[in-house]
């Protein structure tokens, strides 16, 4: 399946994109996206996603076909999706 | 009961006009207090437009004085002022505009000892701090003190605002569950992009006090200056949220 990643602020940055088409197998989780797209990127983009124990950080904000899926939700990746990732920002 | 002078009456007229807002909306503005913290790039252009709309007392909390470095975006500061507070250049700057305010200033950052406090002082919250910490903070005692919240934040040429209304919308916590420790203090900033998200901060709040049009209340909208796009998000509050949850 092809999934359509979208970047925000650090993690735009870090990517030097604002999007990409991902290829996964069907049965691929959206953990497993995570990992594909950190592995293509920078240290920097990897660390906006992950923390030093490797998990997913809660302060990312996933956005699936302009749905939030919050921390307390389970994301099930279709064929198509578009996966927006947002990074937290505070600047004043 | 508020009364409106002839002078204010002369200074707002251009408002009243507006449908859904009028006179009562102006006595609104006059009996009400925000706290804008801090009043750097955004804050600054907050403070100016509900100084100028009529919001009868604004409570201004930003420690430090001003640098070189802050003229780029931070619009009540002035070169004049170099060296000098902050919230006393903002001060002073509003009365300019609008001499008929209530203005205090704390030349305090927002911290765990003052917060609660701080946050008492008014009746609405214009979130403009720069670090998580102080916008934790501002949205547990907003949450605790039941009063919105309007957090506005800027990074590079992107921008998001979302309104926090406890009880009834997500707060900061639920957007972001963990410590968003990638986010460092010092960003890529234009002020043309602070002052964006700020004139949306700034309509949220009176619109808020006002009873007009329909706040961002659980909706975050996030903005992006280099292609101008605009997107709204619904954001959910969350079940075990340790800020709101007991609000629900
Ligand atoms: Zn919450």
């Amino acid at each position: 399946m092809q999934i359509k990643m979208k970047y925000s602020a650090q993690l735009k940055r870090e990517a030097g994109i604002s999007e990409e088409l991902v290829d996964l197998q069907p049965d691929q989780s959206f953990d497993h996206l995570l990992a594909t797209i950190a592995n293509q990127h920078s240290i920097g983009f990897r660390n906006v996603i992950f923390d030093d124990q490797n998990s997913r950080r809660k302060s990312l904000l996933i956005i699936q076909n302009g749905r939030q899926v919050n921390s307390e939700e389970t994301l099930k990746l279709n064929n198509g999706d578009e996966i927006l990732l947002m990074s937290p920002i505070a600047g004043g | 009961m508020t009364v409106l002078s002839n002078k204010e009456k002369a200074v707002y007229a251009w408002q009243f006009t507006v449908p859904g807002f009028g006179e009562e909306g102006q006595k609104k503005l006059k009996e009400s207090s925000v706290l804008v913290s801090r009043v750097g790039g955004l804050g600054s252009v907050v403070a100016y437009e509900l100084a100028a709309a009529g919001v009868g007392k604004l409570v201004l909390a930003h420690a430090g004085n001003v640098k070189e470095s802050d003229l780029n975006r931070q619009l009540l500061m002035t070169d004049d002022w170099l060296g000098k507070p902050r919230v006393a250049s903002a001060r002073k700057r509003l009365l300019e505009l609008n001499p008929r305010l209530d203005i205090e200033i704390i030349p305090e950052n927002i911290n765990e000892h003052n917060a609660a406090d701080i946050v008492s002082k008014s009746d609405l919250i214009v979130d403009c701090a720069p670090l998580f910490q102080e916008r934790f903070l501002m949205n547990k005692e907003a949450v605790n003190q039941n009063k919105p919240l309007v957090d506005c934040a800027m990074y590079e040429l992107e921008a998001q605002i979302i309104t926090i209304i406890p009880g009834e919308s997500a707060c900061l916590s639920c957007l972001y569950p963990d410590w968003p420790e990638v986010w460092k203090r010092e960003f890529p900033v234009f002020g043309a992009v602070s002052g964006t998200v700020a004139c949306l901060g700034a309509m949220e709040a009176i619109k808020i006090i006002s009873d007009l049009g329909e706040p961002l209340s659980g909706t975050l909208l996030t903005m992006d200056l280099r292609d101008m796009s605009f997107l709204r998000t619904n954001i959910k509050p969350l079940k075990h949220c340790p800020v709101c949850s007991h609000k629900f």
